[in-house]
């Protein structure tokens, strides 16, 4: 195994990084984290979660799932789930970030998505950090698509479709592992991670090649 | 309630067409029609269905709910639906048929990199528990209604789908456009 690049984030930071098809990109963390990605010679071929789920037939990313653009094409396959069996990595939502907390403050429902009402919220959030981190690349804000929310663990009662927050979060960091079925741009924010009870944490990413 | 347009929609063709604040756009249909939404002068404030499950979390849509935008602003209200009890509408899939929704689209200027991902009125799907997705065909054996409120000014734009994997695939459908 050759490592080709070995970073920290911080909570509540994003990142990102180009990929060649065939390398592999590990995430090790133990609270949710924002994951994109892009067609790295063509940043419109956008990671998109309808075709994504159309493909695997299934809601959630689970290890052999591919992620496709919204034109369909395969971007990186989820080749190791160290979250199996634990949780399951979301599909279904967005991203955090000022506009959603401000929402939710308003209408007095942050203990719905948060894991108290009366908690002090980050000036900033997933939103802010992927378009951060994307910047070099130009990306704007509505060119990011909806991520999957690796480690966000959701209950969601298939009959009534409601979701509910959980707490369950690997108790140490795990991985996954992704690899690139074409040059790529990957991208994350390690999310602040309201819902969990401690919070966000740290997220080492490591590209390698096998 | 004063019907401002009425217009039948045949199948694997569309509609594009303005609804402005307080109106209400009332679609009826029995096959699977793809719906989007865009803020009316500014195309990248565009119904998302990931901002809309999150605000109303849940993930079919439903009367009650909102339809957000990718910027977080509430776009449209569902006043009423039809298809409550017979069967869901889909937030999961893409576009049915996504070229004719461009060809439809393009006067916007909404090209293949910026298309949303829609809303699947009469798409009944079955979930598992386990996450799995399979289609169940299951159109209501008439027509029926959903009633979209709009919140702010908007151009809302949907396919009637030609191949849907429902059985009423082919059917008619209705747009109506009321001022309470």
């Amino acid at each position: 195994m050759n490592t080709l690049r070995d970073d920290l984030a911080p909570r509540n930071t994003g990142w990102a990084a180009e990929m060649k098809a065939g390398q592999m990109l590990r995430l090790t963390a133990q609270t949710i984290i924002d994951f994109v990605t892009f067609d790295r010679h063509n940043h419109a071929e956008a990671f998109d979660q309808a075709p994504t789920k159309e493909e695997s037939r299934c809601i959630y990313l689970k290890a052999g799932h591919r992620m496709l653009s919204r034109t369909g094409k395969p971007l990186l396959t989820l080749t190791r789930d160290g979250f199996d069996g634990l949780g399951t990595h979301d599909m279904q939502f967005g991203m955090c970030g000022r506009s959603r907390h401000r929402r939710a403050a308003s209408e007095g429902r942050l203990g719905e998505y948060l894991h108290g009402n009366a908690l002090a919220l980050p000036d900033h959030g997933c939103s802010e950090n992927l378009l951060w981190a994307l910047e070099p690349w130009a990306i704007p804000y509505e060119a990011i698509p909806s991520p999957v929310n690796l480690f966000q663990n959701m209950a969601i009662d298939q009959e009534a479709g409601t979701m509910k927050r959980t707490q369950i979060r690997p108790a140490e960091p795990v991985p996954v592992e992704f690899r690139a079925e074409c040059d790529v741009l990957v991208a994350f924010s390690a999310c602040p991670d309201m819902a969990s009870g401690t919070g966000g944490r740290e997220v080492r990413a490591t590209i390698f090649e096998n | 309630m004063k019907t401002i347009s009425e217009q039948v929609i045949r199948s694997n063709t569309g509609w594009m067409g303005d609804v402005d604040q307080g109106q209400i756009l009332r679609i009826t249909g029995k096959s699977v029609i793809d719906f989007n939404a865009f803020k009316r002068g500014d195309i990248k404030e565009f119904f998302d269905v990931a901002r809309t499950r999150i605000y109303n979390l849940n993930i079919y849509p439903a009367a009650g709910q909102r339809l957000f935008s990718k910027q977080n602003n509430p776009m449209m209200r569902i006043l009423a639906d039809g298809f409550a009890g017979i069967g869901k509408h889909d937030l999961q899939s893409a576009h049915g048929c996504a070229e004719a929704m461009l060809k439809l689209l393009a006067p916007l200027g909404v090209t293949e990199d910026f298309l949303p991902e829609p809303m699947g009125l009469f798409r009944n799907l079955d979930i598992s528990q386990d996450g799995r997705i399979r289609p169940r065909p299951l159109g209501p054996p008439e027509p029926v209604s959903i009633d979209l409120e709009a919140e702010i000014d908007l151009v809302c734009a949907f396919m009637n789908c030609p191949a849907a994997e429902t059985s009423a695939a082919g059917a008619d459908a209705t747009v109506t456009i009321l001022q309470p």
